[in-house]
């Protein structure tokens, strides 16, 4: 579906060279950015695939992490102050465990957040398995996930960092899922993510009893009302 | 979401694209407008949102607007729906204090849940209004085994 009349799209993001102090007043809550080492990131937009991805995640994610008042799960574009004044990264969901909620300040996550789910696009080349897996495990991210949804790629790696402060990869158990260490009792079907459509993320925790018995109970009783 | 191609493109904070316009979802990105849009004011983005945002998203034809503005003293939540002369007008609530879309239909928000904190749980308030459509609640059923 490619349009012979597109004009020149950008196929890279754009480097800026700034402050953080400018950065500040610079960045929009509107656009992806990121500001690393003196340099402000403005990234692509993200393509249909890589939105709705997310947006998938988000709605498996969220809900599982109220339900079970584990903590909160955010969606980018949302400033995470990895390591302040060098590093801020804005990944494409962060989990925040509830006992780390006083990281959150009004204005963005001072420090490392204790989940990090990145998806791989085309123009995102190694910054993802290469540069953000490194300040990420350095930093203190306890669980990375990358996903790579490409054609002829659609891979997932999620990895977990051991008391070493290394990053070790999470093996898939017999009936191919990947159990989240840090997003306790959580657990991930990569077959789910290359489904197209991709599948209704309420009847995934539904069916696969995700959601505690007391949210079950709730819409048996919504639906038994009808 | 490219408004007009080659001179416009914005990223809503959330945007619904309806299964009719589903075409519209190329690939690369939304094409043309959404059916509706919601931007979350903050300090910055004031009268990026309220003027031209409300000018663009009019004249392009997004069918509804909805402008979220939670800082502290302000709290406004309108929505705008796009009358058939091509202009936004204000959807007024009802007297429960609810404000119902007309694209997304059946849904309706009350803007008490978004000044709330903890935000509430959104599924159990999905499930307390009503608002889950038979359909869902339906495929809900059958995935549970239908021993309900």
């Amino acid at each position: 579906m490619t349009d012979p009349t597109d004009e020149k799209r950008r196929t890279q993001e754009q480097r800026l060279t700034m402050s953080y102090r400018e950065y500040m007043a610079w960045s929009s809550g509107d656009i992806h950015t990121e500001w690393v080492e003196g340099e402000a990131i403005v990234f692509l937009p993200p393509t249909t695939t890589h939105a709705l991805l997310t947006g998938f995640l988000f709605r498996l994610m969220a809900p599982f992490a109220d339900f079970f008042k584990l903590g909160v799960v955010i969606a980018a574009p949302f400033e995470m102050r990895l390591i302040p004044g060098r590093v801020s990264r804005e990944p494409d969901l962060l989990f925040v465990a509830r006992e780390n909620g006083d990281r959150l300040t009004p204005d963005q996550l001072e420090g490392p957040a204790d989940l990090v789910v990145e998806i791989v696009s085309e123009e995102s080349g190694s910054r993802d398995r290469v540069h953000k897996y490194a300040e990420y495990e350095r930093a203190g991210v306890r669980e990375y996930w990358i996903i790579d949804p490409r054609p002829g790629r659609q891979e997932t790696d999620l990895f977990h960092r051991s008391s070493e402060g290394r990053y070790e990869p999470i093996e898939l158990d017999e009936q191919g899922n990947f159990h989240s260490m840090v997003l306790t009792g959580f657990w991930l079907r990569p077959s789910w993510l290359w489904q197209e459509p991709l599948p209704d993320p309420l009847l995934i925790l539904e069916q696969t009893s995700l959601l505690p018995p007391q949210a079950v109970h709730k819409l048996r009783q919504a639906i038994q009302k009808r | 979401m490219r408004l007009i191609p080659g001179r416009l493109s914005r990223e809503p904070d959330i945007l619904f694209v309806t299964r009719e316009n589903r075409a519209r979802l190329t690939p690369q990105r939304l094409e043309g407008p959404a059916d509706l849009a919601v931007e979350i004011i903050s300090e910055e983005s004031t009268t990026r949102d309220r003027v031209q945002k409300f000018a663009e998203y009019q004249q392009a034809g997004v069918r509804e607007y909805w402008l979220i503005d939670p800082r502290p003293g302000q709290q406004q939540v309108t929505l705008y729906h796009l009358t058939d002369a091509g202009t936004y007008a204000a959807i007024a609530s009802d007297e429960q204090g609810r404000c119902h879309s007309t694209v997304l239909p059946g849904f309706w928000l009350r803007p008490a849940w978004l000044w709330q904190e903890p935000l509430p749980n959104p599924l159990l308030t999905l499930l307390s209004s009503r608002m889950l459509p038979p359909e869902a609640l339906q495929a809900l059923r059958d995935a549970m085994g239908g021993d309900t």
